[in-house]
């Protein structure tokens, strides 16, 4: 029988950093391309609805008279439909993904009523 | 170290497991010089340590104890019920879809890897062999990789029929497609290799110990959703 057969591993164990992240202290760096939510830039968007159309879930929800755009994180399943098909390019792909929630909520966008400059 | 390939997925096409950049045309993300050469860089350091593990299988006497004799499938035995990837070359029967030369496979060079044993050990040496084969294909595949776009313009709808078969890790798959001229198809059926392995999976079942049975099941790398199919 050898002694201390496990000597070498033990050591090399006790002193060397773990192999793990240390998360949530060190916070996770996604990849730029890693499709976490979608994005609208409101203010761009026109509210055609063919972000709604292409949706496979039913997730987005375009209102154009009320010019409201809303979303339901949870139904969301970051395809890339919905950024694919918008004619204004508002809509992106985000990294962060979704925080657990307790319940699914929907979350709805407005865009500011513009100043008539008309004279 | 599946974290490594995972994370060269999520860097390359935005999910770790779905991967979404497939679409009628070609492909919808593009892989840049650098993000190739990080991607060998990577693959190269797994293949040191790759290396180290599959010592652990293939010479281990407890893992072989349980491995070696298990399971024999002979050369006719595979061919008459249609087993299909290492499941199938392990009984000797060469043949490699890939080698058929769709897509990119004809400017590579790689070899179809067999075994003449038929137990689960064979199909366990194969698939590791078929590990380091696939590290090759990648270094062979990035250095040939074209300068091309990405997509082609696909317009009108599909009409027709079409069938195709691919070589995908766990053996051959199927595809069919039936189109109408609408932007909706007819048919479409996937044969996936998991169901193609179930009758040879069964035969080596016959007069096996329970112990086996876990192994058994595991030795044909069974998807388990594909079973439906």
């Amino acid at each position: 029988m050898k002694l201390l057969t496990f000597a070498k591993t033990e050591l090399h164990n006790l002193f060397s950093k773990p192999a793990t992240r240390l998360y949530p202290q060190e916070p996770r760096v996604y990849p730029e391309r890693t499709r976490g939510h979608v994005e609208n830039n409101i203010d761009v968007c026109v509210f055609c609805g063919l972000c709604s159309k292409k949706c496979p879930t039913g997730a987005i929800t375009v209102d154009r008279p009320a010019k409201s755009w809303s979303i339901k994180r949870f139904s969301c399943i970051q395809c890339g439909y919905c950024v694919a098909s918008c004619p204004k390019k508002c809509l992106c792909m985000r990294p962060a993904y979704t925080q657990p929630a307790s319940e699914k909520g929907t979350e709805t966008f407005t865009q500011a009523p513009k100043d008539d400059q008309s004279a | 170290m599946r974290e490594k390939i995972l994370d060269m997925f999520e860097t390359s096409t935005g999910g770790r497991v779905i991967f979404s950049v497939n679409k009628i045309g070609g492909v919808m993300k593009d892989m840049d010089a650098d993000m190739l050469k990080e991607f060998v860089k990577i693959l190269n350091g797994m293949e040191k340590d790759l290396r180290e593990l599959s010592r652990t299988f293939l010479e281990n006497k407890a893992v072989n104890s349980r491995l070696q004799g298990v399971g024999l499938l002979t050369k006719q035995q595979a061919h008459d019920l249609g087993t299909v990837g290492p499941f199938m070359r392990a009984s000797g029967i060469v043949r490699d879809t890939r080698r058929m030369g769709y897509a990119a496979y004809s400017d590579l060079e790689f070899e179809t890897i067999t075994s003449d044993v038929g137990d689960c050990y064979a199909r366990t040496d194969v698939r590791i062999k078929e590990l380091f084969q696939s590290i090759d294909i990648i270094r062979q595949a990035v250095e040939k990789i074209p300068d091309s776009e990405i997509a082609v313009p696909v317009k009108g709808f599909p009409d027709g029929e079409y069938f195709m078969r691919v070589e995908q890790p766990r053996g051959e798959a199927v595809y069919y497609v039936k189109g109408n001229g609408t932007k909706f198809l007819d048919r479409v059926r996937v044969r996936t290799p998991t169901f193609a392995n179930l009758p040879g999976m069964l035969e080596t079942l016959k007069g096996a110990q329970l112990a086996d049975v876990p192994i058994l099941i595991l030795t044909i790398d069974p998807c388990i959703s594909c079973t439906e199919r």
